[in-house]
């Protein structure tokens, strides 16, 4: 026997399978045992799979035991009741709840944070001193972003310029 | 006379047949899903059940497997047998059990056993042993093997002891052949070390 043919000896389908010999040694006929005996390599791979094979087993039971779909289903039933109860909560579709009408006007006002963004770049005195756009600056400090962000989604589009900004609370005040 | 080319053959009917079952299961026939589960969870519970150390924890896989299958059958699109795809969900929640396992505990050889020698080499002899101490050697076996990065564990229990060929194993686990026969032939390398950290039985 040749080293090739011992390890098609030692693996295979279900290699441990227990109407065989069980792991190790136990399995092999005599010549396969005598080449394991002759040649260190092989006798390293029967011991490596001797270890897997007990590491591994495939237990004596064929299946799950009795009750499993059972079980799986009253999960199932949890699960998609769950899922219910999770689609029925009206922050699940927050966009659906202020109406398709809102959609264009929120394309728009993100497409004017885009042009100001870029409005920004053009007119800026120069790269900021490590030679690139700070673009958490810019974003910071942009005004309709702001606005945006502070949940006025439609109304303040129509106003007359996005330019003026609306003047920060108490400046009346300190005016007079 | 009978016309071969209009007769299918029975791997060709089965297909078809199964292709119809997983199609109605995936468009929420629940008796087809239930018949799936029927066909494939003895298969997917051999698997789990070389990887976990009680029947209990083979049967929370097969669980979560059909649970996982259960979600994602609505977007399955059919690129090869249902038994390869199921067969992937499978390793991969085995996979995860394996690294779950391996974050919890490290071990060495000198710390799972006295003579730690013993019962590899009697496993080896071919020697019977008694119900405690054949018990005993399996989980010294298992602590050993949980030191082989999941994946390759994965690879040489689906290659060397489930006898699957470097193509099924790569169908199973959503890699190439190559690559399947690389990691083989190098788990098989960690392997054959993590035997040899083995010592040989003290006389």
């Amino acid at each position: 026997m040749d080293c090739r043919a011992f390890r098609a000896r030692l693996r295979g389908p279900a290699a441990d399978a227990p109407d065989r010999t069980g792991p190790g040694a136990g399995r092999l006929d005599e010549a396969a045992r005598r080449h394991a005996a002759a040649c260190p390599k092989c006798a390293a791979d029967l011991r490596a799979f001797t270890l897997l094979a007990l590491g591994s087993p495939a237990g004596a039971a064929p299946g799950p035991g009795p009750g499993f779909e059972e079980r799986l289903r009253a999960r199932l039933a949890s699960e998609a009741a769950r899922a219910g109860a999770g689609a029925a909560r009206p922050e699940a579709s927050w966009l659906d709840a202020i109406g398709w009408l809102a959609r264009p006007a929120l394309g728009m006002a993100a497409a004017l944070v885009v042009a100001s963004a870029g409005l920004y770049v053009w007119v800026a005195p120069g790269p900021s001193p490590s030679g690139s756009v700070d673009l958490a600056q810019m974003v910071e400090g942009d005004p309709v972003l702001d606005r945006l962000l502070a949940g006025e989604t439609v109304g303040f589009l129509a106003s007359p310029s996005l330019d003026e900004e609306a003047p920060p609370a108490g400046a009346a005040e300190e005016e007079r | 006379m009978r016309d071969a080319a209009a007769d299918p053959g029975p791997a060709e009917r089965g297909g078809a047949e199964e292709a119809l079952l997983v199609a109605r299961a995936a468009a929420g026939d629940a008796p087809a899903f239930d018949d799936l589960v029927r066909r494939f969870k003895d298969r997917v519970f051999r698997l789990a059940r070389r990887f976990v150390r009680s029947h209990e924890d083979a049967e929370e896989i097969v669980q979560e497997v059909f649970l996982k299958v259960h979600r994602s059958l609505p977007g399955y699109r059919a690129g090869g047998p249902f038994e390869h795809w199921i067969l992937r969900v499978a390793t991969n929640a085995c996979r995860d059990a394996l690294r779950r396992r391996r974050r919890r505990a490290e071990v060495t050889v000198s710390q799972i056993a006295d003579n730690p020698g013993a019962w590899l080499d009697a496993a080896l002899s071919g020697a019977s042993l008694d119900a405690a101490r054949a018990e005993a050697a399996r989980l010294l076996a298992a602590d050993l093997l949980d030191l082989l990065p999941p994946k390759d564990r994965i690879v040489l229990v689906l290659m060397d002891l489930e006898g699957m060929s470097a193509a099924e194993v790569a169908a199973a686990t959503g890699s190439t052949r190559a690559a399947v026969k690389v990691r083989a032939m190098r788990a098989r390398r960690s392997l054959r070390r993590l035997a040899e950290r083995v010592p040989r039985r003290r006389t």
